[in-house]
C-alpha cells in the first residue's frame, strides 16, 4: 500500500469512520478501506452541479388525467425549472424524455421554459418523444436521441365538441402553427420538411403522420446527435465548461 | 384544452368521468401537498400546493412518492373532570 503516500491521498478519516481499522489499511482512504474489508464500496456521490429532469408518459396540463395514465405534471416541472435556474449549485440541466405527448399548452410551456434557461441544457430522447414531446426535445441547447428511439410527428386533433364551421379549421391551423414554429425555430429542420412529415400519408400512424426513428431525426435536422446518457453528460459538461470560460474571460461575476 | 398525443384519445380519457377518492392536504416541513390516500396510513403525493422553491428539486416530494402518516385521535373524555 505504498502508493497511498505518493499519490497525495488524504489520510484523514471521514467523520463516523472507525478510528481503529482492524488491519493495516488505516492509512488508506475510506473508499479503499471499504473495498479491502468488504469487497465493495459505496458509489461516490456525484457532483450535483447537474440537475436531471425526466419527462415521462403523458404531459398533464389543465385536465387531470385518469389514473391509468403515467403523467408528468407541468405544475411540478415548471417550478423545478425555476428552481434549477435560481440554484447556485446547479450549472446544467439534463432532460430525459420518454413521452407520448399530452396537453399542447403544458408541453409548449415546458419547452419555452427549457429554451429560456440561462444554464446549459441537453435533452435525451429515449424510447419515444412523440407529439408534444417533439418541441420539448428540441428546446435544449443540444439534443440527443437514442438510436432506437422514435418521434411521431402528426397533426393535432381536436378533442371534445367540434363546431363544423370553417373557423374551426383556422383555429386548428393556428394551434398547429404554434408547434411548427417552435420546432423549426429551435432545430435545423425546415418548415416544409416538418410539415411534410406531419401530413404524410401511407404510414401506419393511425391516419397520417410519420414515425421518425433516431438516425432519421438527426438526418432531418430535428435532433443534433445519436447517443445516450454518456454522450449527454459529456456534452453537458462541455457546455458548462464553455460557459465558465466565457464568464471568466468576460470578467463577470455571478449575480449576487 | 387540446391533447396532442399519439395514444388513442379514448384510451387516455377512459374513466375520466368515474368518481375518484377525495384527496387530502398534508403539510410536512413547510410543504403543503395534495395527497391521494392509498389506505389508512399511507398515500401518494399528487402535487405540491405551497412550498419553498427548493422543495421542487427534492425527489422525495415528487408526485407519486409515498407518504406515511398515522391518524391521531384526540382524547374524547377528560377523566380528571369527572
Amino acid at each position: 500500500m505504498t502508493y497511498m503516500n505518493d499519490s497525495g491521498f488524504s489520510n484523514e478519516q471521514e467523520p463516523g469512520q472507525p478510528t481503529e481499522a482492524p488491519n493495516t489499511n488505516n492509512q488508506a482512504p475510506p473508499a479503499v478501506q471499504t473495498i479491502n474489508q468488504l469487497g465493495q464500496m459505496t458509489t461516490p456521490s456525484g457532483e450535483d452541479n447537474i440537475f436531471c429532469m425526466s419527462i415521462i408518459g403523458q404531459i398533464e396540463g389543465h385536465l387531470v388525467l385518469p389514473p391509468q395514465n403515467k403523467t408528468t405534471k407541468y405544475e411540478h416541472v415548471i417550478p423545478q425549472i425555476v428552481a434549477a435556474e435560481q440554484s447556485r449549485s446547479i450549472e446544467g440541466v439534463l432532460i430525459v424524455l420518454n413521452t407520448v405527448g399530452g396537453d399542447v399548452e403544458a408541453g409548449l410551456a415546458i419547452a419555452e421554459m427549457i429554451a429560456s434557461l440561462s444554464k446549459p441544457t441537453v435533452t435525451v430522447v429515449l424510447g419515444g418523444g412523440h407529439s408534444i414531446g417533439v418541441p420539448i426535445a428540441v428546446s435544449s441547447n443540444y439534443s440527443i436521441i437514442a438510436e432506437s428511439a422514435t418521434m411521431t410527428i402528426h397533426p393535432i386533433r381536436l378533442n371534445g365538441l367540434v363546431i363544423g364551421v370553417p373557423q374551426t379549421f383556422e383555429y386548428l391551423d393556428k394551434m398547429q402553427e404554434r408547434v411548427v414554429r417552435f420546432v423549426t425555430s429551435h432545430s435545423r429542420i425546415k418548415e416544409e420538411k416538418f410539415k411534410e412529415l406531419m401530413f404524410k400519408t401511407g404510414e401506419l400512424n393511425r391516419d397520417i403522420g410519420t414515425s421518425v426513428v433516431g438516425p432519421d431525426a438527426v438526418k432531418y435536422g430535428l435532433i443534433d446527435a445519436i447517443g445516450g446518457v454518456g454522450e449527454a453528460i459529456r456534452k453537458l459538461n462541455q457546455l458548462i465548461e464553455a460557459k465558465r470560460q466565457a464568464m471568466s474571460s468576460e470578467g463577470s461575476s455571478p449575480i449576487q | 384544452m387540446t391533447i396532442y398525443t399519439n395514444m388513442p384519445i379514448e384510451l387516455v380519457l377512459s374513466g375520466v368521468d368515474q368518481p375518484r377518492q377525495a384527496d387530502m392536504e398534508i403539510e410536512i416541513d413547510g410543504v403543503l401537498m395534495q395527497v391521494a390516500p392509498l389506505n389508512a396510513t399511507s398515500g401518494t403525493i399528487v402535487r405540491l400546493l405551497r412550498s419553498p422553491l427548493q422543495a421542487y428539486l427534492n425527489p422525495a416530494y415528487a408526485p407519486g412518492q409515498l407518504i406515511q402518516y398515522h391518524p391521531v385521535i384526540p382524547p374524547r373524555t377528560n377523566w380528571d373532570a369527572r
